[in-house]
């Protein structure tokens, strides 16, 4: 440790040190405390989960807060939720105590009494989640002055899952309505786990603001057990008449045979990497809710079943917050076994103590939510661990597409990405944040009564993830809305909020960016087929558990989709829309199925489908085309492109007049060039790349029920808007027709149209 | 019709005001222009008030610029010449008449630091009130034989004054007004300065806690949101036990009300309207007049105006015969129409003599110049709608300045030269230089 940086600290702070027996400041924390003491720049602190990023940031702004009192509330710690607000600070409030700087946590579990209280003193630090914030900055509009005039710091925790969403955007826009009332903007003060492309980070956290952006990461922790298993799940109801020609050689599909399982032997081996010796805590993340209440029942009756202590639970949004915090209990006590199966809401970091393993159920969807997760795992100071179960149906496949194991791919082009490269997505910024917008702009409104336009606008389309919109815009969505009435104009020409509008400004459902969490059970009959994030239209096709099936009725109110097997071959299958996944991710899935690279972590199954699909993969001769006929008119084709070029390539395709009857997005789709001849195919393709249509153009082909769907808010952006938000923000018709490694599939297709003729 | 001017302060108060598109606190009477039936209706409230006790209530509906503003000061300035205690505020998100962060309580603060009276016509009349009031007592106590000096002389004061209090103790919150306007006099006669300050924060609605005005003053009880109405009465009550006929509430910005977006504090605050009208109209309430400045969509909206508010809308609706031309005045409901071009016409005559008389000159313009800078006016400010009688006056004030100022110039060539601002003088932006200035939807 730089003895400097620990004499920069208030002596109280030091003496704390001493007597907790901190042995070191680490070298990320003395740059913290140097930058935060010594310069007037935005701090990044980049850092493992559970290394000390908080103390890092709050012993130098506590040594400020007590060394020039404030005349407001000093510091305001922003964090994602409750929970982790709850936990960041219990590790100092003796420290708090003794500085005699007040703190408060500040969100719906508080008691009214003690906020009170720290309003009435207005010192200190504020603990606070965005929601609280929002609902501050509309209620207490006349208050904010005298609470936040002085406000120096702000520190930012769990940046990098701020910065890709509306949430973290919203952030942005809080601080920057703060800082009107503010007598100097203040520091910001982020703190991530790994971040890919720091740069785009540190020019978020700028925002608008006039203050440099200094960047501190810790080094990265280098050890990783990472393992990874494959589990060729047996069809229930496996009663199918069998009309397909099979697809494998049949020595292929006798060892596609072998590898397939009854579902219970999942389960039996989950169970084991949870009761072996030396392993005390587990975390299970699924990537659905219905996925971790599902491993759960079937540990718990398997230990039941032996006799064995049953210690797991779930933790998810909708589970009630006494059952998460004994979840949370069961995860720090000391000297006991204990597991949870968590969706997102254990990826931020709440510290839960010494944690044995992390098992990863199917592919995350991104690099940086492996890393993320992967950072949870393993005790401090020891290498993290994690365990991939990777789970495919055992349904008949028709075509390479659907036989190759596509999660299988993504799951060890993930841990490769990072493994080599240290690579993780750069953050996505929308350019239309319409949804943000329509809700800035209402709780402005909310919080002043009435504004005149000039005004508004002023207020609105200065907040830094604004500066995309223009006044036209900004105008257009004033009279939409003025026209359903979620505004209205008074006499003098002043905004307020308009009757249509009046119930949704008042719930305190308001106050939050995402939307309600909801799953749609789907049913066949009595039988409950698994659970969908959204609904898909009536009479659309779905793929679910390995099967098609055809959309008869959805229930909004008790949220059931009824469902019933499609015979034959369906048509579009309906695109729900998973999180994006980027082109980098897909090239990468490309170079691990065309490579002979082993990698130690696959288990014996694992490697083995991993061998059967690369010898698939070779005799179609994947490596050169990218394109395979299925019949006369219809093509197998592997865009190996992320989420967005991938649906730009199929809207490009319909607009030049061809049809796509199948697709697994981003993986592959099915082409249909219908009655078109070869040259007819040539010269339309040859068109689109002469000619291309507009982004907007390809944006006014979408359902606008789905563009609805996207954002919370969307429902109320006149379509014309959402449409020029999904062209600028979604579609990407150069990187859709680009040649690249693997991805030759447009210009290629006339000649294996050729070919096939 | 309007009156003859006496004093050079007075007019300039008039141009002043007009020229920076406000109505004028004093003067008001000199430049009044129809409305004739209106002034009747409402002056025989005050007389009524006066002579034989009770309360009234009216809502002075008119649009935007229909000179709603102008005729509450009209009527205040009216009322304090009927011997009225007058005090007023505007409505604003901040001051309702109740509201969950203490809105109504606001609103009576302001109420009360508006209080204005005859002598003092500026407001924050109500400790020279209480004052005056003991000093009258005194003076009837020393023309009754008994010197200030003697020892007799402060328990006939006090005498005096439980006297006048000891009536208000029947009503609600009664016992502690009382308690306090006696402490408020033992203060005065102890000298006890602090003393006097508790009360008199205490009766302006300025104690935060109970607590804090138990330790100071031994009441229980404080002015606050729910409560504020009824000391409103008292104090009517109060006013008139010493001397003056009532005292008249003039509450303008009603439309404030009708802008709460949330649907359950807007149906609190017409409940509270509610009350006042049903006190005022059932002798819930005496020697107090409640006058309020609303438009007609707050009044008419059916989904959230005062019309959606069944009770209210029976005690508001009119006849179906009184809409247009044939009016009637009992009704609670004053509606105002927006003024016609010929009075329009008489108002720019009558400034147009003011501005002589103030600067000492005879008037250069003739009808078809009036004509003539209406049309101007009108055709290039637009719309008739946004043609207010603010924006006309303040567009003719500044033209007549600059006549007056370039005698070498003609009247037509000076509209020729003027640019005419749209738009109130409201909602403009704290910083006029900010690029949005002119964002328009």
């Amino acid at each position: 440790m730089s003895e400097n940086s620990f004499d920069k600290l208030a002596p109280f702070i030091q003496e704390y040190i001493y007597r907790n027996k901190w042995e070191n400041l680490h070298g990320f924390q003395a740059q913290a405390i140097e930058a935060i003491l010594g310069t007037s720049d935005h701090i990044l602190i980049s850092s493992g989960t559970a290394s000390g990023k908080t103390e890092a940031a709050l012993l130098p702004v506590i040594t400020d807060l007590y060394r020039n009192p404030p005349l407001s509330i000093g510091a305001m710690y922003i964090g994602p939720l409750k929970a982790l607000i709850n936990d960041q600070f219990e590790r100092i409030v003796d420290l708090l105590e003794e500085s005699d700087i007040p703190a408060q946590s500040w969100h719906g579990d508080v008691s009214a009494a003690k906020k009170q209280r720290f309003l009435k003193r207005a010192r200190g630090i504020l603990q606070i989640t965005p929601e609280s914030l929002e609902s501050m900055l509309v209620n207490r509009q006349h208050e904010l002055k005298r609470l936040f005039f002085d406000l120096r710091y702000v520190i930012i925790d769990e940046v990098h899952a701020f910065i890709v969403s509306d949430r973290g955007r919203q952030v942005m826009c809080q601080l920057e309505r703060l800082s009107r009332v503010q007598r100097m903007p203040s520091r910001r003060i982020g703190l991530s786990a790994t971040i890919g492309e720091p740069q785009l980070t540190m020019n978020w956290l700028k925002g608008h603001s006039k203050r440099g952006v200094k960047l501190i990461e810790a080094a990265h922790r280098s050890n990783a057990e990472i393992g990874l298993e494959y589990f060729r799940l047996r069809q229930e109801y496996d009663n199918e008449p069998d009309d397909s020609t099979p697809l494998n050689a049949p020595s292929q599909a006798d060892a596609l045979d072998a590898l397939t399982v009854d579902e219970s032997a999942y389960y039996q081996h989950v169970h084991q990497m949870t009761q072996r010796k030396g392993v005390g805590k587990t975390l299970i993340f699924a990537n659905a809710r219905q996925n971790t209440e599902a491993i759960v029942m079937n540990l718990r009756q398997l230990s039941e079943r032996r006799r064995l202590p049953a210690f797991y639970h779930v933790h998810h949004g909708s589970i009630s917050a006494p059952l998460r915090e004994s979840a949370e209990a069961a995860m720090k006590a000391e000297n006991q076994k204990a597991c949870v199966a968590a969706t997102v809401t254990l990826e931020l970091g709440i510290d839960l103590g010494q944690l044995d393993q992390a098992l990863q159920i199917n592919s995350t969807h991104s690099v940086s939510s492996f890393v993320q997760r992967l950072g949870r795992s393993g005790r401090r100071g020891g290498p993290a661990r994690m365990f991939f179960y990777i789970n495919q149906w055992s349904d008949k496949a028709r075509h390479l597409g659907e036989e190759l194991p596509w999660n299988l791919l993504q799951a060890i082009a993930m841990i490769q990405l990072y493994a080599e490269e240290k690579w993780i997505e750069p953050p996505q910024i929308p350019q239309m944040p319409l949804s943000l917008l329509y809700h800035q702009m209402m709780s402005i409104i909310k919080s002043h009564t009435e504004l005149s336009p000039p005004q508004l606008a002023e207020r609105v389309l200065t907040l830094s993830p604004f500066k995309q919109i223009t006044e036209e815009r900004f105008r257009q969505l004033l009279h939409y809305l003025l026209e359903i009435e979620h505004l209205e104009q008074t006499e003098k020409g002043g905004l307020i909020i308009g009757i249509e509008a009046e119930n949704i400004v008042s719930s305190y459902r308001f106050y939050a960016t995402f939307k309600d969490e909801v799953e749609y059970r789907v049913r066949d009959k009595s039988r409950e087929i698994g659970t969908l994030p959204a609904a898909p239209p009536v009479d659309s096709a779905i793929l679910l558990a390995g099967y098609a099936w055809r959309v008869l009725k959805v229930d909004e109110e008790m949220r059931v989709i009824e469902v019933e097997r499609a015979r034959g071959k369906p048509g579009t299958f309906w695109r729900g829309e998973g999180p994006p996944i980027h082109t980098r991710v897909l090239q990468k899935m490309r170079e691990v199925l065309l490579s002979h690279d082993s990698y130690p972590y696959l288990q014996p199954r694992a490697r083995k489908r991993l061998d059967i699909a690369r010898q698939s993969a070779r005799s179609a001769c994947l490596g050169d085309a990218s394109i395979f006929p299925l019949t006369d008119s219809q093509f197998l084709v592997f865009p190996w492109r992320g989420t967005a070029p991938f649906e730009t390539q199929l809207l490009l395709l319909e607009y030049a007049g061809f049809k796509v009857p199948g697709s697994w997005s981003p993986y592959f789709y099915v082409l249909d060039c219908g009655a078109a001849d070869m040259h007819e195919v040539k010269r339309r393709l040859e068109q689109l790349y002469r000619q291309p249509p507009s982004a907007l153009d390809l944006a006014n082909r979408v359902e606008v029920g789905g563009l609805r769907q996207r954002n919370k808010y969307d429902v109320y952006i006149p379509e014309h808007l959402l449409r020029a938000a999904y062209a600028c923000d979604f579609i990407d018709i150069p990187a859709a027709l680009r040649q690249g490694e693997g991805s030759r599939a447009f210009l290629d297709m006339p000649d294996a149209l050729v070919k096939n003729g | 019709m309007a009156k003859k001017l006496t004093r050079r302060k007075t007019s300039r108060a008039i141009l002043q005001s007009l020229a920076g598109g406000v109505v004028p606190r004093t003067g008001a009477e000199h430049i009044v222009v129809g409305r004739e039936a209106e002034l009747a209706a409402i002056k025989s409230d005050f007389d009524d008030i006066g002579s034989d006790g009770g309360a009234s209530f009216r809502l002075i509906v008119g649009r935007y610029g229909a000179g709603k503003s102008f005729l509450l000061q009209l009527l205040r300035n009216e009322a304090m010449r009927s011997k009225f205690v007058v005090a007023d505020a505007d409505l604003s998100p901040q001051r309702r008449l109740t509201g969950s962060k203490g809105e109504g309580l606001a609103l009576y603060r302001e109420l009360m630091s508006n209080m204005a009276t005859r002598t003092r016509p500026q407001g924050d009349a109500f400790v020279a009130l209480l004052e005056k009031w003991i000093s009258d007592i005194q003076r009837q106590i020393t023309k009754a034989g008994i010197e200030s000096s003697s020892s007799i002389f402060d328990g006939m004061v006090a005498g005096r004054i439980e006297d006048t209090v000891h009536e208000m103790e029947g009503m609600v919150h009664g016992p502690d007004f009382s308690t306090v306007i006696k402490t408020y006099l033992r203060g005065h006669q102890s000298g006890d300065d602090e003393l006097q300050r508790a009360a008199l924060r205490w009766l302006r609605g300025e104690f935060n806690t109970k607590t804090e005005a138990r330790q100071a003053l031994g009441v229980r009880v404080i002015i606050d949101d729910g409560s504020w109405y009824d000391y409103i009465k008292l104090m009517a009550y109060f006013v008139r036990q010493i001397g003056y006929r009532g005292l008249a509430l003039f509450i303008d910005e009603a439309v404030s009300l009708y802008n709460i977006s949330n649907r359950a504090s807007r149906n609190n605050n017409y409940e509270r309207l509610l009350a006042i009208i049903n006190d005022t109209s059932q002798g819930g309430a005496d020697y107090l007049a409640a006058l309020l400045g609303a438009t007609p969509a707050m009044v008419e909206d059916s989904r959230k105006g005062l019309f959606s508010h069944e009770a209210l809308r029976t005690r508001l609706e009119e006849s179906r015969f009184s809409r247009q031309g044939l009016r009637d005045m009992s009704g609670p409901l004053i509606r105002l129409d927006p003024l016609g071009k010929d009075e329009i016409h008489r108002l720019l005559q009558t400034i147009c003599d003011i501005h002589g008389w103030h600067y000492k000159y005879e008037p250069r313009l003739d009808e078809g110049q009036l004509r003539a800078f209406m049309s101007e006016v009108s055709s290039r400010i637009g719309a008739d709608a946004l043609l207010t009688p603010r924006e006309v006056l303040r567009e003719f004030i500044s033209i007549l300045n600059l006549l007056h100022q370039n005698p070498d110039e003609t009247f037509e060539s000076i509209l020729g030269k003027v640019d005419f601002v749209t738009g109130g003088t409201e909602n403009h932006l704290d910083d006029d230089t900010s690029p949005f200035a002119s964002f328009q939807i």
